[in-house]
C-alpha cells in the first residue's frame, strides 16, 4: 500500500464519524447508505489529490462529502423491503435499549422528510459548526445560513409532533 | 424539541462499523448528477465524433459532379470545423469539472452554469450543422438532376413547392430530434441540479 493511501485510510478511519452521520441523515435505508459512504469516500480519494493542507482534513471532508451528497441521487432499480431494515434498526435499538438512541431514531425519520439542503443545515449545525462556518461550507451568506437553519428548524419540529413525538 | 440536547445525543451516537479497506483504485463514482452528466458527454463525445469520418467518406460513396467537387468539400470542411468548437468546448468543461472542494454553491453554480451553457452550445452548433447539411443535400441532389430536366422544373411552381416543403418537414424532424436527444440525454440531470441551486438560493 502507497503511503499516500495509508495516510488517506488513517485520516478516512479517524473522521468515519462524518460519512455515517451524513449518510444516515440522507438517506433511511441501510442499503442506500452504504452506496453513498462509498460514493464519499471515492470522492474523497479522487479530490485527496488536491488537497494541499491549507486546513484542516475535517473542515475540507465536510465539504466534499457534503457536495457529493447533495447531487447524489440513490439507485433507481432497488427494490429492497422496507420493513426488513425497520428490523435492523430495532435489533440496534433492542441492544443499546436507550431512551436517547430512540430520540436519535426519531429524529432521523423525520429529518428524511427535508429537503437536500435543509439535510446539510442541520447536519452542520448538529456538528457544532458556527452560522459563520455554515455559511462558508454552503456558500451562502451568514444572514441567510441563520434563516435557512430557522426554518428548518421549526419544520423539523412540525414533522416531529406530526409524527406524534415529542422530546 | 430541545435542539442543545439533540445535538449532545448527536455526538455520543454509536457508530456502525465502517469498512474502508477496499481498494481504492477499484472504486466507481455511480449516481452523483456530475458524474452521471461526465459518463453522457463522453459518450456523445465519441459518437459525434465518429460523424466526422462517415462525413469524409460521403464524397467517394456517392457519385458527385466534378464542377460542385470543390463547393461540396468546402462545405464539408464547413461542418468539421462546426463540430470541432463544440467538441473541444466540451471536452475542456470535461476534464475541468470537479470541484468538490468548493463550497456548496459554488460548485453547484460553477457547474450548472457552465453544463447548461455547453447545451445551449450543443444547440445551437447543431441548428448550424442541419443549415449546412440542407445545403450540402441540396447541391448534390441539384447536382445529380440533369440540366434540361432542371430547366423544365425551374419553371413549374410545383416544383418550388415541394422543395419548401420537403425543408420544412426535413428542419422540423431534424429540429425535435435534436432537441429530443438533449432531453433524453442532458436535461434531466440539468434539472436535478437547478432544483438543489434553487433550494440553496431561496
Amino acid at each position: 500500500m502507497k503511503a499516500t493511501e495509508k495516510e488517506f485510510l488513517d485520516l478516512m478511519d479517524k473522521h468515519k464519524g462524518i460519512l455515517y452521520k451524513i449518510s444516515r441523515m440522507y438517506f433511511e435505508k441501510t442499503e442506500d447508505q452504504e452506496d453513498l459512504i462509498q460514493e464519499m469516500t471515492f470522492q474523497l480519494w479522487r479530490s485527496y489529490q488536491n488537497f494541499k493542507g491549507n486546513s484542516l482534513f475535517s473542515t475540507w471532508m465536510y465539504r466534499v462529502c457534503l457536495n457529493t451528497a447533495l447531487t447524489y441521487f440513490k439507485k433507481e432499480d432497488k427494490k429492497q423491503d422496507k420493513f426488513e431494515l425497520h428490523e435492523n434498526y430495532d435489533k440496534e435499538d433492542d441492544d443499546q435499549s436507550h431512551y436517547k438512541e430512540e430520540q436519535l431514531k426519531y429524529f432521523y425519520e423525520a429529518v428524511q422528510e427535508l429537503n437536500k439542503v435543509e439535510k446539510a443545515l442541520i447536519f452542520l449545525f448538529l456538528e457544532g459548526m458556527s452560522h459563520r462556518e455554515i455559511s462558508e461550507n454552503l456558500g451562502i451568506s451568514e444572514v441567510n445560513a441563520r434563516v435557512k437553519l430557522n426554518r428548518t428548524k421549526d419544520k423539523l419540529q412540525t414533522i416531529i409532533k406530526k409524527n406524534g413525538y415529542e422530546f | 424539541m430541545n435542539f442543545d440536547e439533540l445535538q449532545k445525543q448527536w455526538d455520543k451516537q454509536p457508530e456502525r462499523p465502517l469498512d474502508l479497506t477496499q481498494n481504492l483504485h477499484k472504486m466507481k463514482s455511480a449516481n452523483l448528477s456530475i458524474d452521471k452528466v461526465r459518463k453522457t458527454m463522453k459518450k456523445d463525445f465519441f459518437f459525434q465524433l465518429t460523424t466526422l469520418p462517415l462525413l469524409l467518406t460521403y464524397p467517394y460513396l456517392f457519385p458527385i459532379p466534378q464542377e460542385k467537387g470543390p463547393i461540396l468539400w468546402w462545405i464539408i470542411l464547413c461542418i468539421c470545423t462546426t463540430i470541432i468548437i463544440p467538441m473541444v468546448y466540451l471536452f475542456r468543461f470535461y476534464k475541468k469539472s470537479y470541484k468538490m472542494e468548493f463550497s456548496s454553491l459554488k460548485n453547484l453554480n460553477w457547474f450548472y452554469y457552465n453544463y447548461k451553457f455547453s447545451i445551449d452550445l450543443f444547440k445551437i452548433y447543431s441548428y448550424i450543422i442541419l443549415t449546412l447539411i440542407v445545403m450540402f443535400l441540396g447541391i448534390v441532389f441539384l447536382g445529380n438532376v440533369d440540366p434540361e430536366k432542371l430547366a423544365y422544373l425551374q419553371t413549374s411552381t410545383a416544383f418550388y413547392v415541394t422543395i419548401i416543403i420537403s425543408l420544412i418537414i426535413y428542419i422540423g424532424i431534424c429540429l425535435c430530434c435534436i432537441n429530443l436527444w438533449i432531453r433524453l440525454l442532458y436535461k434531466k440531470h440539468l434539472k436535478q441540479l437547478k432544483e438543489i441551486l434553487d433550494e440553496l438560493e431561496s
